[in-house]
């Protein structure tokens, strides 16, 4: 795995060189085809060439860190989990109560937590889920 | 066009040189990109499957102090594999499957509870999840990585591009094996866990005998109809034998009933919404096929209508904690089977309810 790590580790070098070489090509590219426009007063082929060519590597280039940055994003996304709640109801008073889940509950489970509203013991979980929804 | 000086036929020849280069070089490079891109996702599924097996080795080290032996353990079970049965002869193909699918569950169980002396049945069945969950991205680990090797051995595009192009795919299915594992380690509900959860909503605090392995049931009573509600034994991570139950149900009354209706999580088409309920007819259930077939089998032999309702999920929603809206379709889900039975059948019928799935952190009754 330590080897495939270093190499990951040069491949972030060489796209980060890459990325730059390529922008710097672009913005010389651009440069030099409107240079050449501006100084003979037309647009000749040569510089027609030179002007698109860079501005389409400059697209391209800029989408190639909107990639990246995206993928780093979902990365560190991955590892949120939203809490997990319990949904408890008292059988006499029909009080429906929502609160964090503890380890070792489960669906019908006898809570042997007494009724906030009533009092009753008869408090039985009735649902138990995540906050998060597939939407977010 | 004119060229006026040199600097014009520097430029053109660098044109046509870059031109050159990617003429012989553009599939070298796509090669290289591709291989970086698995190397990456390999990278990835390490961690999924290092992760997993960490979250294994925590749980199972509350039940034994020994962590060399539960690694040992883990290491030794990671490489599960089951041959399917021969189908050049498919006569009796699926007996003989459900005969492996059997050993394969007792050979898990037999290991966990040598490993985790004094775990509960539920537990342990938490816990062959957790471990089922370990062997898949096992599985899809190595797959990817001996197409990442084989490719870079042979420098053949077409070993790196089927896997390349499956990546997202593969990726998705190894995440969501990976998410699944929070559930079984906690024992909450997973958005397959609908189908059971439907089923104790309908069993209330009546009781329930066991009627097949790892499946239970309870008779209740509809509009003057009687309906025996079945479910997998919870609350562990057990899916139980629902066909068998249902055949055993059928036959125990010579066929005398007059609707099947089966509850179970359908995997949704891209676009469809998630928790979307939908009706049906044919057996709703997702086993590799043994106890599908005794359903239809059993149903058709006795010409008893077999209906369906699913809740539409996608893979990842199905095995990890349920969500929300999975959890609040339960109600509607509920409804809608009164309504069938009050609908479809008379008073005095019999009616069986099946709630399909794994019972992770669901019940068999109301305790009270």
């Amino acid at each position: 795995m330590s080897q495939r790590i270093g190499q990951q580790a040069t491949n972030v070098w060489i796209w980060t060189i890459l990325i730059s070489m390529a922008a710097a090509v672009s913005l010389l590219l651009i440069w030099s085809g409107a240079r050449e426009m501006a100084t003979h007063g037309r647009a000749d082929t040569i510089s027609i060439i030179q002007f698109t060519i860079g501005v389409v590597s400059l697209v391209l280039v800029v989408k190639a860190i909107m990639d990246i940055s995206r993928m780093r994003e979902e990365l560190s996304k991955e590892k949120v989990l939203g809490p997990i709640v319990t949904v408890v109801q008292c059988l006499d008073c029909n009080t429906k109560m929502e609160r964090t889940f503890k380890d070792g509950e489960y669906v019908g489970k006898l809570t042997g937590e007494n009724c906030r509203n009533c009092g009753s013991s008869k408090v039985i979980v009735k649902l138990i889920y995540t906050k998060t929804s597939r939407s977010e | 066009m004119q060229f006026a000086n040199t600097q014009d036929w520097l430029q053109w020849i660098l044109f046509f040189v870059l031109i050159a280069i990617f003429q012989f070089y553009a599939n070298k490079l796509q090669v290289w990109k591709w291989m970086n891109d698995i190397n990456n996702a390999l990278l990835k599924l390490e961690r999924y499957l290092n992760d997993a097996s960490a979250s294994f080795i925590e749980e199972a080290s509350k039940y034994n102090k020994d962590r060399g032996a539960i690694e040992e353990t883990l290491k030794k079970i990671k490489g599960y594999f089951l041959i399917e049965p021969v189908s050049l002869d498919p006569s009796g193909i699926l007996r003989r499957l459900e005969h492996l699918l059997d050993e394969l569950r007792e050979s898990l169980d037999a290991h966990l509870t040598r490993l985790l002396p004094g775990i509960g049945v539920h537990r342990r069945a938490d816990m062959r999840c957790l471990v089922e969950g370990i062997i898949i991205l096992d599985q899809i680990y190595r797959v990817v990585r001996h197409y990442y090797i084989l490719g870079k051995k042979t420098q053949n595009l077409i070993y790196i591009a089927q896997i390349q192009m499956q990546l997202p795919e593969i990726l998705r299915i190894a995440k969501a094996y990976w998410s699944s594992g929070e559930a079984f380690r906690r024992g909450t509900p997973v958005g397959d866990s609908i189908g059971p959860l439907v089923a104790l909503k309908l069993i209330g605090n009546s009781e329930v005998q066991e009627l097949a392995y790892g499946t239970v049931g309870a008779e209740i009573e509809v509009e003057g109809r009687k309906v025996m509600v079945i479910k997998a034994n919870g609350p562990g991570g057990e899916v139980g034998k629902p066909g068998e139950a249902i055949k055993r149900v059928i036959e125990s009354r010579s066929g005398a009933i007059h609707r099947i209706i089966m509850i179970d999580a359908a995997l949704k088409l891209e676009g469809e919404l998630s928790a979307e309920i939908a009706e049906g007819v044919g057996a709703a259930i997702g086993d590799p096929g043994p106890e599908k077939w005794k359903i239809e089998d059993v149903a058709a032999r006795y010409g008893i209508p077999l209906d369906s309702i699913v809740i539409k999920e996608d893979l990842t929603d199905a095995i990890t904690i349920m969500k929300p809206e999975i959890a609040k379709a339960a109600d509607e889900v509920v409804k809608r089977i009164k309504e069938a039975i009050v609908e479809r059948t008379r008073p005095g019928d019999y009616v069986v309810v099946a709630g399909i799935g794994n019972s992770v952190g669901v019940g068999n009754r109301e305790e009270i």
